[in-house]
């Protein structure tokens, strides 16, 4: 019991440690990802390719494009995030004296943990900001707003737990374009950042079986379906159950890794 | 003459050690290039039609795409002579060689248009080849897209070079996507055509002709798929043409801000 309390105590240190590395940079980020994110894609998504590209553009339509890509700004700001760990281990491997005092499993669970609040909290005025920007360009009038938030939370640490994955399976940093290249420029273009799943299973049902194996799919499916309300899209308890799948997984792939990376036991 | 022609042997010389650095890393190129391929086109020709995107639209919006993607080999361009100036250092080994220095970041601009023409010419060839459908109505011009094409990689690579030189390493990484280059995309019409930007917002279709990126996906437009829908091949060679005069004044205020060469 006192041996958990204080496991608990140095991973609200650590946690309150990487507050105060990152506090710095709070204000650019907030600037960055929940400012300038929204306003570039909601005009070049909702407006500029939902009137050029389409014969019927519809507030519905803008929503949905717009809705997808914030699929960037989480993967992009969990990436930005928990790549550090590639670095570090490459460099000056702080963490090998993180893990002398606390166990490696909650290590790793505290950086998953941290990034994916982080992220949350970066992610969420994206569509309200969307909304301000947009005004009746959009519809957002059917939005659950607690089941978006939701999502928003899940798919957060979803994906901070898939590049913390990432950091300790890349081998040296010069891997980190081909993660882009291969890997996540995939699971963008095919994770609904555009095209939504009906889209997919309509140009191929084999694909679309096949894309439920990525998880960003999950999180603008349920993101899009919250906004609109149409059933049109995976429902929102599927979503959020498989996010949460997805976290678990790569936080165990993750924490394998990483035993056999820094060989802690 | 004779120095000119010394300079000049000693430029092949850093290009051919450019050449020989590419070829190692041109198997992973190659994987890369055909990863996006095959994306982009399940995306261009199957999905963006499945949603609604009418048929003769998908050879344009995947051109543009192109255009995207010689950004981001830009990009990766800028992040390893960020990396080598912040912590590598080769440049310095560079800058002692009896070299002009216009003539040292020539080739740093050849080395990124040889390796981003290694990666982006097999998007474009597979691509048109698997989208043949999309491109069967298209009236080529080869000469001049090959005009553009290199306009537009020696942008990118003086962008991202004066880009990496004139920013501080944590400013580069932490803001240069979002504070510079997504407004330079949100103003640039790489997903969707100008001409139809223009119909439903003239004004901010005119401001769109303010960034170089404009010009280089329309250019490659209008010389690869032709026919009147695009803004005309020459008016994008002049577009470019400006684009590059100021990214080498830029990339100019960057070398001497960085390196202070004497």
């Amino acid at each position: 019991m006192i041996a958990f309390k204080n496991s608990f105590i140095i991973f609200l240190q650590f946690m309150r440690r990487d507050f105060f590395t990152k506090r710095n940079q709070l204000v650019d980020n907030f600037f960055n990802y929940a400012l300038i994110y929204p306003i570039v894609f909601a005009i070049q998504s909702a407006y500029f390719q939902g009137h050029a590209n389409f014969t019927d553009p519809s507030p519905m339509l803008n929503t949905i494009l717009f809705a997808g890509n914030i699929l960037v700004v989480t993967l992009l700001f969990t990436y930005k995030q928990n790549i550090e760990l590639l670095f570090d281990l490459e460099g000056k491997k702080y963490i090998e004296y993180q893990i002398t005092m606390l166990s490696p499993f909650l290590v790793i669970l505290e950086r998953i943990i941290f990034t994916g609040l982080y992220t949350f909290l970066i992610a969420l005025p994206y569509y309200p900001m969307g909304k301000l920007i947009l005004g009746s360009y959009v519809n957002m009038n059917n939005t659950n707003w607690l089941h978006l938030f939701a999502l928003l939370f899940a798919g957060s640490m979803c994906l901070s737990a898939y590049h913390l994955l990432a950091a300790v399976v890349l081998k040296r940093t010069a891997d980190i374009g081909a993660l882009w290249s291969r890997v996540n420029g995939a699971l963008l273009a095919l994770g609904g950042f555009w095209a939504p799943l009906w889209a997919i299973q309509k140009y191929s049902p084999l694909l679309g079986k096949l894309v439920l194996l990525n998880p960003c799919l999950y999180l603008t499916e349920g993101a899009k379906g919250a906004i609109t309300g149409s059933s049109a899209y995976l429902p929102f308890w599927l979503c959020i159950s498989m996010l949460f799948t997805f976290t678990g997984l790569f936080t165990a792939l993750c924490w394998w890794q990483f035993k056999r990376r820094v060989d802690c036991l | 003459m004779l120095i000119n022609k010394q300079y000049f042997y000693t430029y092949l010389a850093l290009v051919q050690r450019d050449a020989w650095v590419i070829r190692q890393r041109l198997a992973h190129a190659i994987i890369n290039a055909t990863v996006r391929v095959l994306v982009n086109v399940i995306e261009f020709g199957g999905l963006f039609p499945a949603m609604g995107v009418p048929q003769d639209l998908i050879a344009p919006l995947f051109v543009g795409s192109i255009a995207m993607q010689l950004l981001f080999q830009g990009m990766g361009f800028g992040i390893r002579t960020l990396f080598d100036i912040k912590f590598e250092r080769f440049i310095d080994y560079h800058m002692t060689l009896p070299l002009p220095k216009r003539w040292l970041f020539a080739s740093y601009i050849t080395y990124f248009c040889i390796e981003a023409a290694i990666v982006t010419l097999p998007l474009f060839s597979i691509g048109i080849v698997l989208l043949s459908d999309s491109f069967q109505s298209t009236t080529p011009n080869y000469p001049l897209f090959i005009i553009i094409y290199l306009m537009t990689l020696v942008f990118n690579g003086l962008l991202f070079l004066g880009l990496s030189l004139y920013y501080q390493f944590d400013w580069f990484m932490q803001n240069l996507w979002p504070r510079r280059l997504t407004f330079l995309l949100m103003l640039s019409p790489l997903f969707f055509v100008w001409h139809k930007a223009r119909e439903f917002s003239p004004k901010a279709a005119l401001i769109m002709l303010a960034s170089p990126l404009t010009y280089s996906a329309e250019g490659l437009r209008a010389t690869l798929i032709g026919g009147s829908e695009y803004i005309p091949a020459h008016l994008c060679i002049l577009g470019l043409g400006v684009a590059i005069l100021l990214a080498i004044g830029f990339t100019a205020r960057g070398i001497n801000k960085r390196l202070d060469p004497v």
